[in-house]
């Protein structure tokens, strides 16, 4: 006969000995893959074990192993971020589960703020000794810290596409007046035999997208990345327009804006338009507009002055200066027009600036992000090796 | 000469170049359209984010009693995943390993053909 076996009700706590602390560190964090079974079933998975973990000394009233592990886990965290701070998909991982810790900590913490969407289970699982309060405040540093690494990461992935995709490789045909470079391929791939396209750019952001969103990270943090993203782009984007005499024509003009809205939909199709990503290309898109508005008459100036509010003076009489006609159409600018609008822009009171800082960080922030997910149903898959944990 | 090709050795030689192209990230629908012999474990990852936004996604549903069943099932499927994991690295290695043997093998037999054939003549 068969008896059936009641299921242990458990509280959602993980123990452990304390001579095994390096070696959960060691399982947990430096050696585990950011991309594997039980993490991507479970995104943020490391962080709810961590905690569990957390809770169990606690409930144990020891403040030392309390103390240590915490100490641990961040200078774990620490360690693979020096070794494998350059991989996108690692930092992303580790932003994206530091983050879940931190978020634990405050919606277990017991404050009352942080407590509004917990089900009656989940405040029943709220530590009981300590205030970690500190600690939640040096997370949140190292969480800092972990965007501005994932940040330059990105950067010196996307920057060496930027030029080449933007601004040289040309998507419309016809309207340059330069010779036609052939056939498009329908294909797109990474690297249009060796220089980068628009295309490339756009499976580069797909990537990254996807694998934050694999990763679990907060919608909001997101948000603030693919900001930062479209930033670099429109900064680096602008300084090379401003640099190079061959960009300023009416023809490049139409392919950045062009460029320009392929880059929107892809935020449209993300459902990012809420972002604030879009908003950063605004200079960008009114040096476009300006290099393709007339500038002969009075009216002219005036309506470019009132077009350009996201662009100094600096910038707009650069461009002025810099245009170059490539067809019979298109005349030089004159030097009393740039006068003109020198003589109107004079009470504006803006800044010299000629280029954007193309290194600029948008100040991040982590609102907090409660989880449904029900910590006594957590189990521990084979596969992260953890076997000397116990479920209590 | 050879004998009959065995259908598995083509779909091996198409994973190969499948791996070098799309691999890493992707929607990964397209990992539950492929031949169970092609896939990789980056396609096991791939079908475990996707069960796994779907698992979450009745977890959250008021039913009583649901949330708990959920979560349940939701570490069989990892074990599954894992033991799927494990199948298709191994069947990976074990592929590599016969095709190395078959072409040093190969060669071997070309060195002696073309031997005998001097040693003929």
């Amino acid at each position: 006969v068969n008896i059936p076996r009641k299921e242990k009700d458990f509280q959602g706590m993980l123990e452990y000995k304390k001579e095994d602390e390096p070696k959960l560190v060691k399982n947990l964090i430096l050696d585990l893959k950011p991309r594997g079974v039980a993490v991507n079933l479970i995104p943020g998975l490391p962080a709810y074990i961590l905690f569990m973990c957390v809770r169990h000394a606690d409930y144990l009233n020891d403040d030392q192993k309390v103390r240590s592990l915490l100490t641990s886990t961040i200078n774990g965290i620490k360690k693979i971020l020096k070794k494998r701070g350059d991989d996108f998909e690692t930092v992303s991982f580790w932003l994206s589960n530091t983050c879940r810790f931190l978020h634990c900590l405050k919606q277990y913490s017991g404050e009352e703020g942080f407590m509004k969407h917990n089900t009656s289970r989940q405040n029943e699982h709220c530590l009981t000794n300590f205030d970690l309060a500190e600690y939640r405040q040096v997370l949140s540093d190292l969480a800092i810290q972990i965007y501005q690494q994932l940040v330059r990461v990105l950067e010196n992935i996307l920057q060496p596409m930027i030029v080449s995709g933007m601004l040289e490789h040309e998507t419309i045909q016809g309207v340059s007046g330069v010779k036609p470079t052939g056939l498009r391929k329908r294909t797109s791939s990474i690297a249009d035999e060796g220089t980068y396209t628009l295309d490339s750019i756009i499976r580069q952001l797909n990537a990254f997208h996807s694998t934050m969103c694999q990763h679990g990270m907060d919608p909001e943090l997101i948000k603030q990345v693919v900001k930062q993203m479209f930033y670099i782009i429109g900064a680096v984007t602008l300084n090379n327009l401003l640099l190079r005499k061959d960009m300023c024509s009416w023809s490049k003009g139409m392919q950045i804006r062009y460029n320009v809205s392929q880059l929107e939909e892809w935020l449209r199709d993300k459902n990012l338009m809420n972002s604030g990503a879009k908003e950063t290309l605004e200079p960008l898109i009114q040096a476009a507009q300006l290099l393709q508005v007339k500038k002969k008459t009075d009216e002219d100036a005036e309506a470019i002055c009132s077009m350009c509010n996201s662009l100094t003076t600096a910038q707009i009489v650069k461009v002025l200066n810099l245009y170059t006609p490539v067809n019979e159409f298109e005349e030089r600018v004159s030097v009393s027009f740039i006068r003109t609008i020198q003589m109107r822009m004079r009470d504006r009171k803006d800044s010299p600036q000629l280029l954007m800082d193309a290194k600029h960080i948008f100040p991040v922030t982590f609102p907090f992000n409660p989880s449904s997910l029900a910590l006594e149903t957590i189990q521990i898959p084979a596969s992260l090796g953890l076997g000397f944990l116990t479920r209590v | 000469r050879l004998g009959p090709e065995l259908p598995l050795r083509e779909g091996e030689e198409e994973s190969e170049e499948e791996e070098g192209g799309g691999g890493g990230g992707g929607g990964g629908e397209g990992a539950f359209a492929k031949s169970a012999f092609q896939l990789t474990a980056e396609d096991v990852y791939d079908i475990s984010y996707l069960l796994g936004r779907e698992l979450h996604a009745l977890g959250r549903e008021p039913r009583a009693g649901l949330a708990a069943r959920v979560a349940r099932l939701q570490f069989r499927v990892v074990s599954v995943l894992e033991m799927l994991e494990a199948l298709v690295s191994e069947h990976c290695v074990a592929a590599e390993a016969l095709r190395l043997e078959r072409d040093s093998l190969r060669r071997e037999v070309d060195g002696l053909r073309a031997q005998g054939g001097r040693a003929g003549s």
